[in-house]
């Protein structure tokens, strides 16, 4: 630039000097009776037109001052940066501007500032310090408002992620107990970060404060102190003020370190806990279906310590039906495996022993069974999801437990086949014993065949005496025996033998075409017979004397049942034509009645206030209770077509068990009740 | 050199962004299309979607009132004057100054209604199903001078318009004495308007004639008539913070020698009112024309939609919709949801963080944090229901063990003592509605249990609906002391002393090693019936025995065992039998297996199994069936496994007696069987 362009712009200065002199100093003059918005817009007027004044610069820079320390930086950072930046940008615009001399020749325009004089006026140097001390000012003002708004802002903003956190935990969980009990890896991330985030959050809070100490900006002093967390989903869900002196926080951390502590000290322990339970029951299960010794299974599983340990966090425990459960299986296999329950017995004293077993047997299978379904039952999502690692890994989850169900119904029916496929080996094996041609002893009467006498046994038979009835004691010996004499006409017998097989006695009946069905009391027999064509019920007392009789008109007597205490005779007639018959007697014949549901009686049992008849209709077997009136209660059908009555096990006073076969000799289960309903069947439709 | 060069560089960063500003006006005439064919347009609202207009039309009596048009993707349609507002006060009052809220739920304009604070005053009306609602008078603005030109930022927390002050100061010219200025108010966080104060003089700088304020809050567009009067000119502001203002600009450069009024952008366009006159009467069409430079245009907005509805019904709901600075949590915006429709818009700035509140007093509180920083789609709800009752769901069981009680559970308000009673809906499961904004104690009771209760607080802000709280009972327990001895010599016995509870799944143990001299104290539930089973000492029987703490009011147990020693006797508690029959009831195993395993325990022991009858019928009729009925016991006993040889059964009729038969009571106690010890290999003295 040559230097009549520079003398060109060097006079244009000058005398804009002085024109701007004149009219700056009805600006200056004006100043004072201007707020601070107003003398920054005129200045800032000034300046559009008068860039080069410098003193504009200097006043408008301390009015920038002025309104930084007017302004709250911490709830308007923006605007304090901004008057912050102002100033300094002015300060420094004020240091081009600002010609030697200038603090002399327009001193006037420099006495609002309060500028110390060094000597007796202001100096340039005088001036030039004080704008570098404002100079100063500004910056580190800027710079700590800045650094204390960034902290405050940094601890506030990861407060209210810890909020969002917090809320996201408590949309996914009803409860506490259910959160701890569901606690996975993912669930301890989202611990993990708001743990950190709330130390975070502490600690700049720390740092804002630290930066306040060094810096105190206005009357900002503000504390905080922490609200524990205590109810869930009520608790730890609203935001703080964070300006305010005093302001609280939710407790984040301690509320992380308590479920941290509590799932160390009691979730952890209960799941390995019940993982080794239930290993303990699969391991029995195991020893069971590979015969061994089951050691295992022979143990409890765990007690009402490990109850309570689950019960307090999870009282509606799908854990504890499913244990409870594999209790009952567990007793169950054990009873399955008894002695009693093994089929290479032979001995008949053991006959009444193995059915008590099986009857106990099939209660603990009831008990066994209502147990599952209450398992059935308990399949609730949100239970399985309580322990949902411990399930899916052993059960296959929600879908594996609700085959597991089925697995299970099938594996019971497994056992209780078992069990009574070994006793019907065990009857077998008693039945081929005594299906053995055997005599009693002659004692005080004739030896006779302690057998039923066969018709391919006739050609080798010793003595007169057919035998067709054996009735066998607890001990499995046959007590008496009943049947029909040959080449004597009609003439059947009854004997008593002792358990040394001797004949006690042996009494013989006149014209008795025959002897149908037998029945024995504490005081002797009654036997249901055919005499002189008629139908005969003869009472025989422990001594071998016929005490009394009844005779009647009807059919064929099938079966006789004698109450002695009450001294009530029920006999049934088995007619293809007039229909099944039924009759009460005592001195007289008290009621009869005709059963339609029966084609066959085969046997009546005693229960409180009735009976139960045993027999069968159209090839089924049917049970069914007649009251003391004579009026019909519940008729059940047993099964399906084809079973055979095999025997009856009087188990209670409430319950029989009916044993039956099919036609591949399978033996099958029903316990009937003294209302003539079906409990419990192995029989499977 | 240098020096010259700083000293431009300084000033050119001054002045860019003045000068960038004053290179982007246009010339606006012949440039710009026409909208609608109104001719006597004085000013208009339109939203950003550019499909809706209100705008102020003049009649010929010099008349403004207000007018509705939609844009039909074709046409605009008939202009439709807004009834309720320009009738509002009979036919007489002017009505204009439309501006349309950013969500079109509200419509803010002037008008001279009677009964206003004085002159034109600002009204309100809002947008319902059936059209627009009557006027409201916006309170804390409204003075006796004109306000007019009403324009709010999305969230409505601040305003501007202009009013009209008298000044009557005489240094003051007239022409300046009735100079409308723009003025602004914020609201305080209350929602309270502050003192309306007027904006920078920089804007103020002439005769206003209208203002407006874009979606983003911050871009002001006027128009302003300069002192000499020439045409108007359409500008534009920007508010950088506070009241810190870039200088205004202009939009367009107009030398036409027409007004253009109502400067507003929509889309891309910059729409106005173009007058159709040069005489300075305020009328024209609507027109508008492309900018193509982009600082005139408001900074981008991001509008989020959402919808409140109640949680029961699904209903719209009015609520409080507010938007905070998520560190000072000051109010940036206010908002309300439709009550028709429940939905409500919300106008931000894209790159900073918000945190939003729903309320609604009468029901819960929503909070949600809208996040621009890294996304410009962050994730919000699309519907926030509200609920006015949660649902508070008690599952009360026993303490112990964990099972679910039937019972009761009430909530009582504590404020008036208002009572809720639960409903039953699953085990032990009980369900209250509870209404917002009170507490309750929450107590639980059941028959022999301890009540429990909690206080749960639903004052303050709740976000959840649904709460699930477990409540464990206590039960109520006496203390028993339990003495065993030697029934003769009353020595003092260390046994093993189990108690069953009859009504619940309980066990209490007592080992002989808590025994002190023969005593222990053991907790038992009040109420409850518990079978006691007395064993483990060697040498003595067992002693079974009902505690019925309904019954006793006992503190105290005495146990007396009974050597096993020849002659000893025993009575077997419970054991039952069919009326007039032999037949055992299924309740007396618990009992028979005692004996059993008695029998197990004690290889040598030999005993007798004694009947007793009271003396009800004949003499001979008892000895039988007390014979027939201790031989079903020997039966049991022997089917449990027990040799036959180890056992002898006896009936005694009714000659044995232990107590008179002169009561039910005594008779059930001479009812009895008993076992008598015959041989022991323990021979005690």
């Amino acid at each position: 630039m040559n230097k009549h362009k520079i003398f060109a712009i060097a006079f244009a200065f000058a005398f804009f000097a002085a024109a701007k002199a004149q009219k700056y100093s009805e600006i200056y003059n004006s100043l004072p009776d201007k707020t601070l918005d107003q003398a920054y817009s005129i200045l800032m007027e000034y300046q559009r037109a008068n860039p080069h004044w410098a003193n504009t610069y200097l006043q408008l820079g301390m009015i920038c001052e002025k309104k930084l320390i007017e302004t709250d930086p911490l709830r308007d950072i923006q605007t304090a940066q901004y008057w912050a930046d102002n100033a300094k940008l002015f300060f420094d615009t004020f240091g081009v501007f600002y010609s030697e001399g200038d603090a002399r020749t327009n001193s006037e325009f420099y006495q609002n500032l309060d500028i110390p004089a060094s000597g007796g006026r202001i100096q340039d140097a005088d001036i030039k310090t004080f704008v570098a001390k404002h100079q100063r000012f500004c910056k580190n003002f800027r710079d700590s408002v800045t650094m204390a708004y960034q902290a405050l802002e940094e601890s506030k903003g990861y407060y209210n992620k810890c909020i969002g956190t917090f809320k996201s935990i408590c949309d996914n969980y009803g409860n506490l107990n259910d959160m701890l009990l569901r606690h996975n890896a993912t669930l301890k991330n989202i611990l993990d970060t708001l743990g950190s985030d709330i130390d975070h959050c502490v600690e700049a809070f720390a740092r804002y404060k630290k930066t306040l100490e060094a810096y105190p900006i206005r009357d900002y002093r503000q504390t905080y102190e922490f609200k524990p967390i205590e109810t869930f989903r009520l608790d730890g869900l609203t935001n703080s003020d964070f300006y305010m002196d005093r302001f609280s926080m939710w407790d984040y951390r301690k509320w992380i370190d308590d479920v941290n502590q509590t799932l160390a000290t009691d979730i952890l322990p209960l799941r390995q806990r019940i993982d080794d339970i239930n290993r303990q029951y699969e391991q029995g299960k195991q020893e069971y279906e590979n015969n061994s010794p089951f050691a295992a299974g022979a143990q409890e599983a765990y007690d009402e310590l490990f109850i309570f340990q689950l019960g307090k966090y999870d009282n509606n425990s799908l854990v504890r039906e499913l244990f409870s459960y594999l209790d009952d299986r567990r007793q169950l296999m054990l009873m399955a495996h008894d002695s009693l329950a093994l089929p290479f017995d032979t001995s008949a004293v053991l006959l009444n022993r193995k059915m008590r077993h099986i009857y106990r047997f099939s209660e603990q299978l009831g008990e066994t069974e209502k147990a599952l379904e209450a398992v059935g039952n308990s399949l609730t999502p949100d239970r399985i999801a309580r322990f949902s690692e411990f399930f899916n890994k052993n059960y296959g989850g929600t879908q594996g437990l609700e085959k597991y169900v089925s697995t299970e119904t099938a594996f019971l029916d497994k056992i209780f086949s078992e069990v009574l496929a070994n006793f019907a080996s065990y009857t077998r094996n008693v039945e081929r014993q005594r299906d053995k041609p055997a005599y009693s002893v002659r004692g005080k009467g004739s030896s006779v065949p302690l057998w039923v006498v066969k018709e391919n046994d006739l050609p080798t038979l010793k003595g007169p005496y057919i035998t067709t009835h054996i009735y066998y004691n607890l001990q499995g010996n046959p007590e008496y025996v009943a049947g029909t004499k040959k080449n004597a006409g009609n003439v059947a017998f009854v004997a008593k033998i002792d358990e040394k097989n001797a004949t006690i006695w042996l009494a013989e009946l006149r014209n008795t075409e025959q002897i149908y069905n037998m029945s024995v009391n504490g005081s002797g027999c009654v036997l249901a017979a055919k005499q002189n064509g008629q139908s005969a019920i003869v009472y025989m007392n422990q001594g071998g004397k016929e005490i009394r009789k009844i005779s009647s008109n009807e059919n064929v007597p099938a079966v006789v049942d004698y109450d002695e205490l009450a001294n009530i005779t029920y006999v049934a007639y088995n007619g293809a034509d007039g229909g099944t018959k039924l009759c009460r007697i005592d001195e007289v014949n008290v009621w009869t009645v005709v059963l339609k549901s029966f084609e066959r009686i085969e046997n009546i049992i005693e229960v409180a206030d009735g009976i139960l008849v045993v027999g069968y209709n159209k090839g089924r077997i049917v049970c069914g209770r007649i009251n003391n009136d004579g009026s019909i209660g519940k008729v059940s059908n047993i099964g399906f077509a084809g079973l055979t009555l095999d025997r009856i096990f009087r188990a209670s006073a409430q319950d029989i068990c009916l044993f039956t076969r099919d036609a591949q000799d399978k033996l099958q289960l029903t316990i009937v009740s003294d209302k003539g309903e079906v409990k419990i069947t192995s029989i499977r439709q | 050199m240098n020096f010259l060069c700083r000293k431009v560089r300084l000033m050119a960063s001054m002045f860019s962004i003045l000068l960038c500003f004053e290179t982007y006006a246009a010339d606006i005439s012949g440039t710009f299309d026409k909208v609608g064919t109104w001719e006597n347009v004085v000013d208009f609202s339109i939203n950003r979607s550019e499909n809706h207009l209100v705008m102020t039309l003049v009649n010929a009596a010099g008349r403004t009132m207000l007018y509705e048009s939609f844009f039909s993707g074709s046409q605009w349609s008939e202009a439709e004057p807004i009834g309720i507002i320009n009738r509002h006060a009979g036919d007489t009052a002017s009505v204009g100054g439309a501006f349309m809220s950013d969500n079109e739920r509200r419509l803010y304009f002037h008008a001279n209604y009677p009964g206003g604070a004085g002159g034109f005053d600002i009204y309100y009306s809002d947008k319902q199903p059936e059209g627009w609602s009557e006027p409201q008078l916006l309170d804390g603005i409204n003075t006796a001078e004109n306000e007019t030109y009403p324009a709010l930022i999305p969230g409505d927390e601040t305003i501007y318009f202009l009013k009209h002050q008298k000044n009557n100061d005489p240094k003051i010219e007239k022409k300046d004495a009735d100079k409308m200025s723009i003025y602004t108010s914020d609201r305080d966080p209350h929602g309270t308007w502050k003192e309306p104060q007027p904006v920078d003089n920089v804007i103020n700088s002439g005769y206003m004639q209208d203002v407006t304020v874009a979606s983003d809050a911050r871009t002001v567009y006027y128009t302003i008539r300069s002192e000499r009067k020439e045409t108007t000119q359409m500008m534009f502001a920007r508010l950088l913070w506070s009241n810190s203002w870039l200088l205004p600009s202009s939009l367009t450069q107009n030398e036409s020698g027409y007004d253009f009024y109502s400067p507003r952008y929509a889309g891309k366009w910059l729409y106005f009112v173009h007058a159709n006159n040069k005489k300075q009467l305020r009328q024209g069409r609507i027109a508008r024309m492309r900018m193509t430079g982009k600082e005139s245009m408001p900074r981008t907005v991001v509008t989020e939609k959402g919808n409140i509805q109640t949680l029961a019904s699904h209903k719209p709901i009015a609520a409080d919709v507010t938007v905070y600075n998520p560190t000072t949590l000051k109010v940036l915006g206010r908002y309300q949801s439709d009550q028709w429709e429940g939905g409500y818009d919300l106008t931000n700035t894209s790159g900073s963080q918000y945190i939003v509140d729903v309320r609604n007093p009468d029901y819960s509180f929503a909070s949600y944090m809208l996040d621009y920083r890294n996304s410009s789609k962050p994730e919000m709800p699309d519907v926030i229901e509200l609920f006015d009752t949660v649902q508070l769901s008690v599952s009360v069981y026993d303490s112990e063990i964990f099972r679910p009680l039937d019972g009761e559970v009430i909530a009582v308000r504590t404020s008036d003592k208002s009572v809720f009673h639960a409903q039953a809906h699953a085990d032990g499961k009980y369900l209250l509605a509870l209404p917002l904004g009170s507490n309750y104690d929450i107590a639980a009771t059941a028959k022999g249990f301890a009540e429990n209760k909690f206080l749960f607080k639903l004052e303050g802000d709740i976000v959840f609906s649904y709460f699930e709280r477990n409540l464990p009972l206590e039960p109520f327990k006496r203390d028993i002391k339990v003495n065993v001895c030697d029934v003769e010599t009353k020595k003092p016995l260390a046994a093993h002393v189990f108690f069953d509870n009859r009504n619940r799944e309980e066990e209490c143990i007592i080992e002989p090693s808590q025994m002190i001299n023969g005593q222990a104290v053991v907790k038992l539930r009040d109420n409850d019936q518990y079978d006691m089973t007395v064993d483990g000492v060697d040498g003595y029987a067992f002693h079974n025995g009902i505690i019925d703490l309904k019954k006793q009011n006992t503190d105290e147990i005495a146990v007396e065992l009974v050597p096993l020693k020849i002659n000893a006797s025993l009575q077997l508690y419970n054991i039952n039998f069919a009326t007039g029959s032999a037949e055992i009831m299924p309740d007396s195993y618990f009992e028979l297996d005692r004996v059993v395993q008695l029998m197990h325990d004690n290889p040598d022991l030999i005993i007798e199994i004694s009947a007793h009858t009271d003396n009800v019928g004949n003499a001979d009729y008892n000895i039988i069936l007390s014979e027939r009925r201790a031989q079903s016991v020997v039966n049991y006993i022997v089917e449990s496994g027990i040799p036959q040889s180890r056992l002898q059964s006896k009936g005694y009729g009714m000659s044995k007696p232990l107590v008179p038969n002169d009561s039910e009571e005594n008779r059930a106690i001479n009812r009895r069987v008993e076992f008598v010890v015959l041989a022991t290999k323990n021979i005690q003295q």
